[in-house]
């Protein structure tokens, strides 16, 4: 056999593959919140979200691991590459039920957040929206909406505008991240939830059609700030941090941190 | 991989029939086929701007001012194209350059077009260089100025030179485009990506990798039409009658030729 310098490149490479395939003994079993404070342990988070801040607030000794989409973190969950995910209840119910057998949610939440709809600073559309949403829960619409996509009754059914509903005052854009059932999905090419739902009711009393945008949740607040959308809606926990960034309305759906682990 | 070899009726429901998923699909394939052709305009007009600079700077004995200082800014404005990554490029474009826009779409065709017109350049300046010396020659020696030489006798084929690399350059341009699901836009991977969000199924990135397949087979089919109809327009190859069904003799036996 020649002394040919590929030869030891290959067998570097192999050695480099079967070290890379040796990757899952690194795993942390996770059963109480407590677990979540073991040294090493692997948690996955959505980016930018405060699942995310939580997650790395208050346990600096664990592997956060921020993924762009929810369902990228399950799937990672799922493949073993995390341990835990930390992640609004709501969605994370979603995700559960959708995965039956496979991946539970702790009972016990590790936050409690409402969420809320982001304006630019100084916005004359955030007491419109406001008092807006007062209608919207004094005249049932709101419960409805949540009675249908959350508590799935089924008498409810998803928000439809009044007949005769016009919009003289034009179109508002809603900026928000498809991926977070049951607040904001895609369903063939359009995005629904609870979110384009409110936010149709909204428009609707107030004279605005809505149109939605879509984009990384990362880029809402931004995207709100320069005027590429009007106002950002997107299961977004309203916090001290993001108020010094946008104006919020008030909180239309409480929340709270969850935590999903594998079944075993 | 189980996912992937279940029952193919399952599958195909999933990805592409409820709640009418194809749509997505279609969505996709429409902007990236849109996107690709129009950032392929820009990049071919912006692309031949900088090949003509480029080239009349470098083949000027005494380059004037008036092309010194274009050449210089062209050739910052290729290293920047080039030394930065597509997707740091079409990111920095969405949320620093264009931040307001509402319309993704034209800022994927700008970000794309201005990516491509750096790489297109590379292509026209060795097809315009390509041109034989002899043809400046014999149209100045036939009274032609050198623009009119330029023009009429070296463009033409300076341009049929390149029509193959540019269809490389689409080819590449088309796969590239597989990143602007970044900033939100839909294209082939990014209906891929939502819909794996969806089923918590992997089998849509096979789709995806099919659909740009297709569309790749299908333009390298287009491109080697064309540069077969392009040499029947050059001198006849005369046949090499030594080559006796090897590789320009190379695998003959018994030694070459």
């Amino acid at each position: 056999m020649k002394r040919n310098p590929f030869y030891l490149l290959a067998v570097i490479a192999a050695i480099l593959f079967l070290a890379a395939c040796g990757r899952n003994n690194g795993a942390v079993e996770v059963n109480t919140l407590a677990d979540l404070a073991e040294s090493g342990v692997r948690i996955g988070v959505q980016l930018g979200t405060t699942g995310h801040d939580h997650a790395v607030n208050n346990f600096p000794q664990a592997t956060i691991i921020p993924y762009d989409q929810p369902a990228d973190a399950v799937l990672a969950l799922l493949a073993g590459d995390v341990d835990a995910l930390i992640m609004d209840s709501e969605p994370a119910r979603n995700f559960v039920d959708r995965n039956a057998g496979r991946i539970r949610q702790l009972d016990e939440l590790l936050t409690r957040e409402g969420y809320g709809i982001s304006f630019p600073l100084g916005s004359p559309y955030v007491a419109r929206f406001n008092q807006a949403l007062d209608t919207l829960r004094a005249n049932g619409t709101l419960y409805g909406i949540m009675d249908y996509w959350i508590h799935n009754e089924p008498n409810a059914s998803r928000y439809v505008s009044p007949p005769g509903t016009t919009h003289p005052n034009g179109t508002l854009i809603m900026g928000t991240s498809a991926g977070f059932e049951p607040f904001e999905f895609f369903e063939g090419t359009e995005i629904v939830g609870i979110d384009p739902d409110l936010a149709r009711a909204i428009g609707d009393l107030l004279g605005y059609s809505i149109t939605i945008m879509d984009m990384d949740f990362n880029g809402i607040i931004a995207a709100v700030q320069t005027g590429q959308v009007d106002f950002g809606m997107a299961g977004m926990t309203v916090n001290a941090e993001r108020r010094q960034q946008v104006d919020f309305t008030q909180e239309y759906f409480l929340s709270g941190q969850s935590v999903i682990i594998p079944v075993r | 991989m189980a996912s992937v070899f279940e029952n193919i009726a399952d599958i195909v429901t999933r990805v592409f029939i409820t709640h009418d998923r194809w749509r997505l699909w279609v969505t996709g394939l429409q902007n990236t086929l849109v996107i690709t052709f129009f950032a392929l305009l820009i990049g071919i007009v912006i692309g031949f701007m900088i090949a003509v600079v480029r080239v009349s700077h470098d083949t000027a004995g005494k380059p004037p001012i008036i092309l010194k200082i274009p050449n210089a800014l062209v050739k910052m404005y290729v290293t920047a194209i080039r030394g930065i990554p597509m997707m740091v490029q079409i990111m920095i474009m969405n949320f620093i350059i264009f931040a307001a826009s509402r319309n993704l779409i034209l800022t994927a065709i700008v970000a794309f077009g201005i990516n491509s017109g750096a790489y297109v350049a590379e292509v026209f300046r060795g097809g315009i260089l390509s041109v034989d010396k002899g043809q400046t020659e014999a149209g100045r020696s036939l009274g032609l100025s050198a623009p009119q030489t330029m023009r009429r006798i070296i463009m033409p084929q300076a341009i049929k030179n390149s029509l193959p690399a540019l269809g490389n350059e689409f080819i590449s341009l088309l796969k590239e485009t597989s990143i602007m699901g970044v900033i939100g836009v839909m294209d082939i991977t990014r209906a891929g990506n939502v819909i794996r969000g969806l089923t918590y199924d992997q089998s849509p990135l096979i789709f995806v990798a099919a659909a740009y397949l297709t569309l790749v087979i299908f333009l390298e089919f287009l491109v080697s039409k064309m540069e077969k109809r392009l040499k029947k327009s050059e001198r006849p190859i005369v046949k090499n009658i030594d080559r006796k069904g090897s590789l320009f003799g190379l695998f003959k036996r018994g030694g070459t030729a």
